[in-house]
């Protein structure tokens, strides 16, 4: 290939990575521009591609006008709360599958993956019913019982995979040594997984930070919503908020877009379940 | 002995946390399944018990023009979306496979728009679509590609293609991302020796490339098919599956009659249609990727 070819290649690939890159981040850079905006600015008929002025005001209205807080609050809780005991319950149902003899064994990750597969928007209905029945509906108690079937299947399947090319002769020669399984488990083998267990429990977290239909059908206290339904309520009003709106979405999006930065490794090896192999 | 029998005990333990696991995921996942079809018999309103009402419910839908309407909506969001995204996908594993400045820094970048919560962008969306003050109109008019501002909210055409823009803009960097990862896997002196071999760079595509990406493809398709197809937020919070029910799908369709219209049964019947298509896509991805296990 002549040098001229090469080089007007590559130009091609650069305009071509421009086109994606204005493509996938605008609407990002847009939400971000807003949610720093004066209350004048954001409804001009000529948009500033960039503010006037700064003004924190909007970071400052959802929390005092919207309630924002509390929101933010029971989102954390929810999401905590599940993520820890959807990794605890995943690690040792993960354990299960990979390293025990029994009856059935092989059926299991089937379930799980079968599980992970199946969209809320089809179980969406009988399971209000179901939280409505058991006295949990409109409290995010309801969303306790629901949501780990969102993320024990999900790390369930990922340390599935992942465990399924752990050395595991590291364990074997702990129990020379007198360990128990439980011990090994938890001396030996999480220390040396912690990296994927970590980002497992990440994104389970952000699987319910950003989770929305249960929780919009559950939910209709304003004590009780998460940071979801704050939002989309402010969709209601005649003329919507725009600047506080950017600004609670950015509030939103900011732990994921950290989160993904730091784990992206592991993440996307486990969305796109290539990972199976191990 | 006493070694053997703790460690019998253990297994016990273990065993047990399995066993509610999968107890507690048939509970609140398997068993509402199945209960959806008995109360898509019945005529249970939110807030009262139903009786059973025998197929009521789905003569109605089928004489129903929205329903049918909702049908042919989810076809084409599907079918679009899906089609859309794998190019777009593709186009940029393509271009991030290449040896330019900054390309982990890209690859990041053009993440974003699948690591963002899905409700945060779309609001993001809906706010440049809006038809006043919108920057999309705008910065058409600016660039003189229309002459007046269009209703991309508005207008039921126009908001079809604006719910399918939005779901392509966040599905594509799925795409992107796996295929990229199966790009890099294939190993340079393939290319090499194709480029010996007198190859052109399309013959270089389809013999190599093509090959090398089609299961991780094939994988994503399925995957991405099952959740478009029950995706909800996107529509709901751009259209609420308006202007007109021009772009109503299952999810929200059956989202209005149970919780709008309060017509719980009819709104199980409804979501109750996904199910067959998603249980075949389901078992086959099962399939597709414990074939590969197996064959490993």
């Amino acid at each position: 290939m002549s040098k001229e070819k090469r080089t007007s290649r590559l130009v091609f690939w650069y305009v071509l990575m421009a086109i994606l890159l204005l493509f996938a981040l605008f609407p990002i850079y847009w939400m971000f521009v807003t949610s720093f905006k004066p209350f004048g600015e954001v409804y001009l008929l000529t948009p500033k591609l960039w503010p006037g002025r700064f003004e924190w005001k909007n970071y400052i209205d959802i929390f005092t006008r919207y309630n924002y807080g509390v929101a933010l609050e029971n989102s954390i809780k929810v999401s905590l709360a599940v993520s820890v005991i959807s990794i605890l319950v995943a690690i040792f149902s993960a354990y299960c599958v990979i390293r025990l003899r029994f009856r059935g064994r092989r059926i299991v990750p089937h379930l799980i993956l079968f599980s992970y597969l199946i969209p809320r928007t089809i179980l969406f209905i009988p399971v209000y019913i179901l939280v409505y029945r058991l006295g949990l509906g409109n409290s995010i108690w309801g969303l306790l019982l629901t949501y780990p079937t969102i993320t024990i299947p999900y790390a369930t399947w990922i340390l599935i995979t992942y465990f399924q090319s752990f050395p595991f002769e590291v364990e074997e020669a702990a129990w020379v040594d007198g360990a128990s399984r439980i011990q090994a488990l938890f001396r030996i083998i999480l220390p040396i997984s912690l990296p994927s267990i970590i980002s497992t429990f990440i994104f389970s977290f952000t699987l319910c930070w950003s989770e929305y239909i249960y929780a919009l059908v559950m939910i209709n206290t304003k004590a009780q919503k998460t940071i979801t339904l704050a939002l989309s309520d402010m969709l209601v009003a005649d003329i919507i908020p725009w600047g506080p709106l950017m600004a609670g979405a950015v509030i939103a999006a900011l732990p994921a877009i950290i989160i993904y930065n730091l784990a992206s490794r592991y993440i996307v090896s486990g969305l796109s379940l290539g990972a199976v192999k191990g | 002995m006493t070694l053997t029998k703790s460690y019998l005990k253990e297994r016990n333990i273990f065993l047990f946390i399995l066993g509610a696991t999968l107890v507690y995921l048939f509970l609140v996942q398997g068993y509402p399944l199945l209960w959806s079809v008995y109360i898509s018999l019945t005529d249970q309103r939110i807030g009262t018990e139903g009786k059973i009402v025998g197929l009521r419910n789905y003569l109605e839908l089928f004489s129903s023009s929205s329903f049918w309407g909702t049908m042919g909506f989810t076809l084409i969001y599907v079918g679009s979306t899906i089609v859309l995204k794998l190019i777009w996908g593709m186009i940029m594993a393509l271009a991030l496979n290449q040896p330019l400045k900054g390309r982990n820094l890209y690859r990041a970048l053009l993440f974003l728009p699948w690591a963002l919560p899905t409700l945060t962008s779309v609001l993001a969306w809906r706010w440049m679509l809006g038809d006043v003050g919108g920057i999309v109109n705008y910065g058409l008019l600016q660039l003189g590609l229309i002459d007046r501002p269009l209703g991309w909210l508005a207008d039921p055409t126009l908001a079809r293609f604006s719910v399918i823009l939005v779901n392509v803009w966040r599905g594509a960097p799925f795409f992107g991302i796996s295929i990229l990862s199966a790009l890099q896997a294939i190993p340079d002196y393939l290319y090499e020796a194709a480029l010996i071999d007198g190859a052109s760079s399309w013959q270089a595509f389809r013999r190599i490339t093509l090959p090398a990406i089609q299961n991780v493809v094939a994988l994503v398709t399925l995957v991405s098919t099952i959740w478009t197809l029950a995706d909800f937020e996107i529509i709901w919070i751009m259209t609420r599956g308006g202007p007109a029910n021009a772009t109503h799908v299952f999810s929200t369709f059956s989202y209005l009659t149970a919780f709008r219209n309060l017509d719980l049964a009819k709104g199980v019947a409804i979501s109750l249609f996904m199910v067959p298509f998603s249980l075949l896509l389901m078992i086959v991805t099962l399939r597709f990727v414990f074939r590969e296990e197996g064959g490993a």
